[in-house]
C-alpha cells in the first residue's frame, strides 16, 4: 500500500523534473551564453560545463543518497536502530575528497582567469572605448576617430580591447554570445578583452542595475568581415546625401538642429568631429549637473548615420518610421524615465511640436545614411 | 535580600508605574522572558514574510509575459529592493531571533538569557525599525536602489528624495538590534550552562547560534559604518560615494559584501542548527559527527570572512585578486560538504518517521545541496563573468535561502510548536504545505537557472519578447502562487490547530535536548530544578542510560520523566520583573532616525526617549523590593 | 529551591560556567564589536588617503603639536581610571572620588581640544564636505568624540554614585567595566592618532595630480 503511493510519488517527480528540463531546452536565446562565437565565452562556456558535469555528479550522489536513504530506513517498527556516533575515517574521506575535487576544479579556472582577463598588446590589437550612461551606451573608436551609439560594430576574428567608463553610476557591458561582463565603474578604468569569431548580429544588455530603466539599456553587436568593417568606418565617415529643400526631410532636418542637435551630434562624420563631440558630451554633462532638475541640456546618444541602425532607445525598438514617431511624441510611453522626457524643451506645453513635426523630424533621421556620392567622403 | 543598609538607589520617577503583572496584553509589550520575547519576534516577522511575499508575487506578476505593462519600473525597483531587504533583515535574521530567544535557554539549562531587559530592547528596536523602514511606502516611495544599495545610483546625487535615505538609516536601527542580540547570547552561552555542560556537549543549535552571534557581533558594525557613511552623504553632503569628489563606488561594494558575506552564513548557520536537531530526533539516532558539525560550523564562519569580493568578480579587481577570491570561495564548500554528509550519514541506519518537521528537513538538504553546487559554480570567476547579475544568482541565493533557511524554519516550526504553545500544528496539513511549496519552490526557481544561462539579468522590470524567456518566467510565476497557496495553508493550519487542540506533552517527539524536559508550554521559570548535565543529549540518556553503552540493548523504556511541576513553589523563584524602558529606547531610536530625515524636533525628541530610557533602565533595579510574587 | 533562585542581587547569577561576570564578558564582547566599527572607518580613512581632488589636505590643516597635548591627556586619564578603581577596591574613598572626578575633567579637557580643533577647521574652510579628506576625518574623530562623551556621561554617573554610596568596594566592577570602556577609547584615539596624525599628516596635494581619469 505504502510502496503503491511511494511508487506514484516518484513517477509525479521524475515527470516533473523532466518538465523542468524541457523548459530548460527551449529554444536559444539572442543573449544565450550556450551559444557562444568568440574565444572568451568559449572558455567561460567550457569551463561552467566542467564545473557543471561534476556538480552533477555530486548532485546524482547526494540527491540519491538521500531517496536511497529515506526509502531504504523509513520506519518500520518501534526498535532502536544502531546507535552510531560518527566514524573519523569516513570524516576524514569526505573532507578531503571533495577538496581534492576543488583543487581539481581550481587548476582550470585559475588557468581560465589569466586566459580571458589579461589584456593583449594595445598595437596588435583593436581598442575601442565603451562609455555607461542614464540608459544607454556610448561607443568611441579613439584610432579610427569614430563615434557612435548603442550598436557596437567590429571586425571578426580580431582582438579587440575594450576601455570601459561611465558618466554617471554602475552599469555594465555585457556581449553574452561574445563574452563575460565587466562593469562601468565612474572613476575608474576597466577594460575588457573580446573577440568574435564571425560575423553576425549579436545582443548586448546592461548587467548592473543603473537606475529607473535598467531593464531597457541594451545594444546591438555587428561584427563584420575585415572588409566590411573598413566600410562601415568609411561610412562612419561619409556626409549624408543631400535633401530636397522643402522636403519633409529638409523641415525635418530644421527642426532636429533647432530643438535636438544641442544633446545628440548629428555630424561626426567631419574632420576634427571626433575630439568635438568628446567635449561637447562632457561639457553637457557638466551643464547637466548645474541643475539636475530643469536643465535644457544633459548627454546624449550621437546619431551620426542614425539612418542605418538596427534599433531606437539603446536596442529597445526596431529603428523604423512608426516607431520613431511615437518615441519622439513620447519617449516615457516606452522608456519611462528618459532624460530626453525630462529635460528636452520640446517636451514643456509652450514648445510642442504639431504631429507634423514629429513626422518631419522622423523622416529626416531615417534619411541620415551616408551619400553614396564618392566625392562626398571626408578623409581622416 | 541584604540591600536594608544601602541608602535608596536613585531611580527615574515614573510617569506609568512599572507592570509586574504576568498576563494579559501588558505583560507582553514589558516582558523581559526569552519565551514571550522569542514568540514576538516570530509573529512579528511572519508579518513581514508575508509582506515580502507579496511584494516578490508582484514582481513575478510583471514578469510572466515579455513586456507587460502591470507594474511600472519606479514601483517594480521598490519592490524588488523591499523584497530583498524585508527577506534579509526582517525575516530570516528575526525568525532565526526567534528560534535563539525560544530555545537556547532551554538547551543549557537556564532561566533566561544573561540579559533580559537587553533582550527586550533588540525585539523592540527590531519592531519599530521594520516599521520605519516601512513607512517609506506612504512618503514619497520605498527604496529603490536595491537590496544592496550600490552607489552611485544609491546617492542623493541620482537618487534624490527619502528613500534610500529610509534604506540606510531603517538598517542601522536594525543593526543595533542584532548586535544587542548577538552580544546577549554570546554571554549567554559562554557563562550560562547548567552545570556539567561543557562546549563540546552543547547542542547543536546552541552552538550554530554561538557562532551566528559572533558572526553579528562582528560583520553588523561594518554594515553600520557603510550606513553611517551613506546617510552622511545623502544627508549632510559628504563625500564617501561621490564619484564626482572622487569618492570610489567599489569601496561601498567592499565594505557591504565585508559585512555580506558573513551576514549569509548568519542566515544559514541557524538553519543548518535546526535541522540537525531535527533529524536525530525522527531518526532515533545521534546526530552523526557532532564534533566535525561543530567544526564545520566554525570553519564555515571563519572562512566567510576571506570570500567577499566574488560578489565583485566583474568589477574590475585584476586576474590575481580574482584567482585569489576564487580559490578561497571553492574551499568553503568543503566544510559545507562535511555538513552534508554527516547529515546524511545520520539518515543512514535509521529508523526514520516523516513528520512535518522531518520532511522540511530533509527538503532542507535536497535544495541546499542545488543551492551549494550551483555556488560552486559561481565561485569560478571567468564563469561567474557570465553568470553574475543574471537569473542565475537568482536561483543560487533562492535555494540557499529559501530551500535552505526558510524550509528549516518550517521545519523547526513544526518541531517545536508543540513545545512553545502545548498542542501540535496539524501534520495532515503540514505535509500537504510542504508538498505544496516543494512544488512550487522548485517550480519558481529552477527555471531561473537556465534564464540566467540565457542571458536574462537580473532587477528588470520587463524583457523583450523575442528573447524566449517567456515560458520559463510563467512557470515561474506559477510556482510563485503555488508557494503563497502552501504559506496561506500553514496559516490556515495555525488557526485550525489552535482551535482544535490536540494537547502535546513536555516530550512529544521522544527527544534529546533539555527543551524536552519540561512541561509544553515550559512553566516561566523554564526549570523547576536547574539540571546536572553530563553528556551531549543529556536529556536521551537520562531516559535511556543502557544506551549510553552503545546500541539498544534490554528494555527502553523511559527512565526519567518530564519535570512535574505541580510542587513548584514558585514564590521561592525569583525572575526579573518586566520593564518598559527597552520600549521606550525602541521607539526614541526610530523616531530619532525618522528626524534625521525630517526635523531635528524628532531627532530630539527621540534621543530624549533614549537616553530617558537608558536612565530608567540603568537606575530599575531587577526586582522591584517587596513585591509580591505572581 | 532557593538555591535555584535567580532573584539577581546586581551582578550575581547563577550558572557562571567561567568565573567571569556576564556584564564583564559583555562589555569584553562590546569591544571586539566596536574594534569592527571604528576598524572599517579608520580603514576609510586610509583607503582614501591622497585621494581628494582639492583642498584642504592634512598638512594645511593638522596640527600636530597640540594633538599631542590632547592625546597626553587621554593617556593620562587612563592611568586616572586605573588609580580611581584601585583606592575603590581600597574602600579609600576620598582618593577614589578624587581620581574618578580627574578623569572625567581629563575627558572633557580632551573634547575642548576637539572641538577647538574642528571649529578651527571650519574657519580655514576644511568641512565634511569639501572633499574626500574632511570626509573621512571628521566622521572618525566625531564618532570617537562621541564614544568618549558617552564614556563622561557613564563616569559622571558613577562619580555621582561614589558620592551617594552606590558605588562602593562591594560593587567595583560596575567601575571597571566602564574602565574597560574607557582604555578602549583611548587606544583607539592612539591607532587614530598613529595613523592621521603621526603618518598621514604631511600628505599635501597628491603626487602625480588627481588619482581618478575622470571621463572626459
Amino acid at each position: 500500500m505504502i510502496k503503491k503511493r511511494m511508487k506514484s510519488v516518484i513517477k509525479a517527480g521524475i515527470i516533473f523534473a523532466l518538465l523542468l528540463f524541457a523548459m530548460a531546452c527551449s529554444p536559444e536565446s539572442p543573449q544565450s551564453t550556450w551559444d557562444t562565437h568568440g574565444p572568451v565565452a568559449e572558455i567561460q562556456k567550457n569551463l561552467f560545463l566542467f564545473v557543471f558535469w561534476i556538480a552533477v555528479v555530486v548532485f546524482i550522489i547526494v540527491e540519491g543518497g538521500i531517496i536511497y536513504l529515506t526509502f531504504r530506513y523509513r520506519r518500520k517498527d518501534d526498535k532502536l536502530p544502531v546507535q552510531n556516533h560518527g566514524n573519523l575515517k569516513l570524516e576524514i574521506a569526505w573532507t578531503i575528497i571533495p577538496a581534492i575535487i576543488i583543487v581539481i576544479i581550481a587548476i582550470p579556472t585559475v588557468i581560465a582567469i589569466w586566459d580571458t582577463q589579461v589584456m593583449p598588446d594595445e598595437e596588435d590589437s583593436l581598442v575601442v572605448e565603451a562609455v555607461g550612461h542614464q540608459w544607454w551606451f556610448e561607443f568611441k573608436y579613439p584610432t579610427e576617430e569614430v563615434v557612435t551609439a548603442n550598436e557596437l560594430h567590429l571586425p571578426e576574428d580580431t582582438d579587440v580591447i575594450v576601455k570601459i567608463a561611465s558618466q554617471d553610476v554602475l552599469h555594465s557591458f555585457w556581449i553574452p554570445k561574445i563574452a563575460g561582463k565587466i562593469d562601468m565603474v565612474p572613476n575608474h578604468n576597466n577594460e575588457l578583452y573580446i573577440k568574435a569569431d564571425d560575423p553576425g548580429l549579436y545582443y548586448g544588455q546592461c548587467a548592473e542595475f543603473c537606475g529607473i530603466v535598467h531593464a531597457m539599456m541594451r545594444f546591438r553587436v555587428i561584427v563584420h568581415t575585415e572588409e566590411d568593417y573598413q566600410d562601415w568606418l568609411q561610412e562612419m565617415r561619409t556626409p549624408p546625401g543631400k535633401l530636397t529643400i522643402g522636403s519633409d526631410e529638409d523641415e525635418g532636418r530644421k527642426l532636429f538642429v533647432g530643438n535636438c542637435s544641442m544633446c545628440h551630434s548629428y555630424d561626426s562624420y567631419k574632420k576634427g568631429a571626433y575630439t568635438k563631440e568628446i567635449d561637447s558630451q562632457f561639457n553637457r554633462w557638466e551643464e547637466w549637473k548645474k541643475d539636475k532638475e530643469n536643465s535644457a541640456i544633459v548627454s546624449a546618444p550621437n546619431l551620426t548615420n542614425f539612418g542605418n541602425r538596427i534599433t531606437i532607445g539603446a536596442g529597445i525598438k526596431e529603428n523604423n518610421y512608426d516607431n520613431l514617431v511615437k518615441w519622439i511624441e513620447n519617449p516615457d510611453a516606452i522608456k519611462l524615465g528618459t532624460r530626453m522626457k525630462n529635460h528636452a524643451a520640446i517636451y514643456k506645453n509652450e514648445n510642442k511640436l504639431t504631429n507634423e513635426q514629429i513626422n518631419q523630424i522622423a523622416k529626416y533621421l531615417l534619411s541620415l545614411k551616408p551619400s553614396m556620392e564618392s566625392s562626398a567622403t571626408y578623409n581622416k | 535580600m541584604s540591600t536594608t543598609n544601602k541608602p535608596k538607589q536613585f531611580q527615574l520617577p515614573r510617569i506609568f508605574p512599572r507592570p509586574m503583572g504576568h498576563y494579559g496584553i501588558w505583560s507582553w509589550v514589558g516582558t523581559v522572558d526569552h519565551k514571550k520575547i522569542g514568540i514576538m519576534y516570530g509573529i512579528v516577522s511572519f508579518f513581514w514574510f508575508i509582506m515580502g511575499g507579496i511584494e516578490a508575487l508582484l514582481i513575478r506578476v510583471q514578469l510572466s509575459h515579455a513586456e507587460a505593462n502591470i507594474i511600472d519600473p519606479e514601483l517594480y525597483n521598490q519592490l524588488f529592493t523591499m523584497h530583498g531587504t524585508t527577506m534579509v533583515f526582517l525575516v530570516v535574521m528575526p525568525l532565526s531571533a526567534a528560534f535563539f530567544n525560544l530555545l537556547v535557554p532551554l538547551q543549557i539549562g537556564a532561566r533566561d538569557v544573561a540579559f533580559p531587559r537587553l533582550n527586550s530592547l533588540s525585539l523592540w528596536i527590531f519592531i519599530f525599525g521594520s516599521i520605519l523602514m516601512n513607512i517609506s511606502w506612504f512618503t514619497g516611495g520605498a527604496p529603490n536602489g536595491g537590496w544592496f544599495g550600490y552607489p552611485p545610483n544609491s546617492t542623493i546625487n541620482f537618487n534624490p528624495g527619502n528613500g534610500m535615505t529610509y534604506w540606510v538609516l531603517g538598517l542601522n536601527v536594525l543593526g543595533v538590534a542584532s548586535i544587542a542580540a548577538g552580544l546577549n547570547f554570546i554571554v549567554t552561552i559562554i557563562n550560562m550552562r547548567a552545570p556539567g555542560m561543557s562546549m563540546m556537549k552543547m547542542p547543536v543549535f546552541t552552538w550554530m547560534t554561538f557562532i551566528t552571534s559572533i558572526l553579528i557581533v562582528l560583520a553588523l558594525p561594518i554594515l553600520g559604518v557603510a550606513g553611517i557613511q551613506m546617510t552622511a552623504d545623502r544627508v549632510y553632503g559628504t563625500n564617501f560615494f561621490n564619484s564626482e569628489a572622487g569618492g570610489d563606488p567599489i569601496f561601498w561594494q567592499h565594505i557591504f559584501w565585508l559585512f555580506g558575506h558573513p551576514e549569509v552564513y548568519i542566515l544559514i548557520l541557524p538553519a543548518m542548527g535546526i535541522v540537525s536537531e531535527i533529524l536525530p530526533t525522527f531518526a532515533r539516532k545521534p546526530l552523526f559527527g557532532y564534533s566535525f558539525i561543530i567544526f564545520s560550523g566554525a570553519g564555515i564562519g571563519f572562512m566567510g570572512w576571506f570570500v567577499w569580493s566574488h560578489h565583485m568578480f566583474t568589477v574590475g579587481l585584476g586576474p590575481a585578486a580574482n584567482t585569489a577570491f576564487t580559490i578561497s570561495t571553492m574551499f568553503i564548500a568543503v566544510p559545507t560538504g562535511v555538513k552534508i554528509f554527516n547529515w546524511m550519514a545520520t539518515l543512514w541506519g535509521g529508523s526514520i518517521k516523516f513528520t512535518t518537521a522531518m520532511l522540511f528537513s530533509i527538503g532542507f538538504i535536497a535544495m541546499f545541496t542545488i543551492g551549494g553546487l550551483s555556488g560552486v559554480t559561481h565561485a569560478a570567476s571567468p564563469s561567474d563573468m557570465q553568470q553574475q547579475d543574471t537569473y542565475y544568482v537568482v536561483a543560487h541565493f533562492h535555494y540557499v535561502l529559501f530551500g535552505g533557511a526558510i524550509f528549516a524554519i518550517f521545519g523547526g516550526l513544526f518541531f517545536w510548536w508543540p513545545k512553545f504553545f502545548g498542542y501540535f500544528l496539524s501534520e495532515r496539513l503540514g505535509k500537504i504545505t510542504f508538498v505544496l511549496m516543494m512544488i512550487g519552490f522548485n517550480l519558481q526557481f529552477a527555471p531561473m537557472h537556465w534564464l540566467g544561462l540565457d542571458g536574462m539579468p537580473r532587477r528588470i522590470y520587463t524583457y523583450a519578447d523575442d528573447m524566449g524567456w517567456e515560458l520559463s518566467n510563467l512557470a515561474a510565476t506559477l510556482g510563485g502562487f503555488i508557494i503563497a497557496l502552501s504559506v496561506a495553508l500553514f496559516m490556515i493550519n495555525v488557526i485550525y490547530s489552535m482551535r482544535n487542540k490536540k494537547i502535546a506533552p513536555g516530550d512529544p517527539w521522544d527527544g534529546r535536548t533539555l527543551e524536552w524536559s519540561i512541561s509544553s508550554p515550559p512553566p516561566h521559570y523554564n526549570f523547576a530544578k536547574i539540571p546536572e548535565v553530563n553528556h551531549i543529549d543529556d536529556w536521551w540518556y537520562k531516559k535511556y542510560p543502557s544506551l549510553l553503552e552503545g546500541s539498544p540493548k534490554g528494555d527502553l523504556t523511559p527512565k526519567a520523566e518530564v519535570e512535574d511541576t505541580s510542587k513548584v513553589n514558585e514564590a521561592d523563584i525569583h525572575l526579573p520583573d518586566l520593564s518598559y524602558y527597552p520600549v521606550l529606547i525602541g521607539i526614541g531610536l526610530s523616531l530619532a532616525a525618522l528626524g534625521v530625515m525630517y526635523t531635528y524636533a524628532l531627532v530630539t525628541i527621540g534621543l530624549i526617549l533614549v537616553i530617558w530610557g537608558c536612565i530608567g533602565w540603568s537606575t530599575e533595579p531587577v526586582n522591584e523590593p517587596n513585591e509580591k510574587h505572581h | 529551591m532557593s538555591s535555584d533562585n535567580i532573584t539577581v542581587h546586581h551582578g550575581e547569577q547563577i550558572n557562571n560556567s567561567t568565573g567571569i561576570s556576564n556584564k564583564k564578558l559583555l562589555m569584553w564582547a562590546f569591544l571586539g564589536s566596536d574594534v569592527m566599527f571604528f576598524g572599517t572607518f579608520i580603514g576609510t580613512f586610509m583607503a582614501y588617503r591622497n585621494k581628494s581632488l582639492n583642498g584642504p589636505y592634512p598638512s594645511d590643516t593638522l596640527d600636530i603639536p597640540i594633538t599631542t597635548v590632547s592625546t597626553f591627556v587621554l593617556l593620562m586619564s587612563s592611568l586616572g581610571i586605573v588609580l580611581a578603581l584601585h583606592y575603590l577596591k581600597q574602600s579609600k574613598m576620598g582618593l577614589a572620588k578624587f581620581w574618578l572626578f580627574a578623569v572625567i575633567v581629563m575627558g572633557l579637557i580632551f573634547m575642548g581640544f576637539q572641538v577647538y580643533e574642528f571649529t578651527h577647521f571650519a574657519h580655514i574652510g576644511m568641512t565634511p564636505q569639501v572633499n574626500l579628506f574632511g570626509s573621512t576625518f571628521f566622521t572618525l574623530t566625531s564618532l570617537h568624540g562621541a564614544h568618549v562623551s558617552l564614556g563622561i556621561l557613564w563616569l559622571i554617573f558613577l562619580l555621582y554614585n561614589e558620592f551617594n554610596g552606590n558605588l562602593t568596594s562591594d560593587n567595583a566592577f560596575d567601575l571597571e567595566i566602564a574602565g574597560l570602556y574607557w582604555h578602549f577609547v583611548d587606544i583607539v584615539w592612539i591607532v587614530i592618532f598613529a595613523l592621521l596624525y603621526l603618518i598621514t599628516a604631511g600628505d599635501g596635494v597628491p603626487e602625480g595630480g588627481i588619482p581618478w581619469d575622470l571621463p572626459h
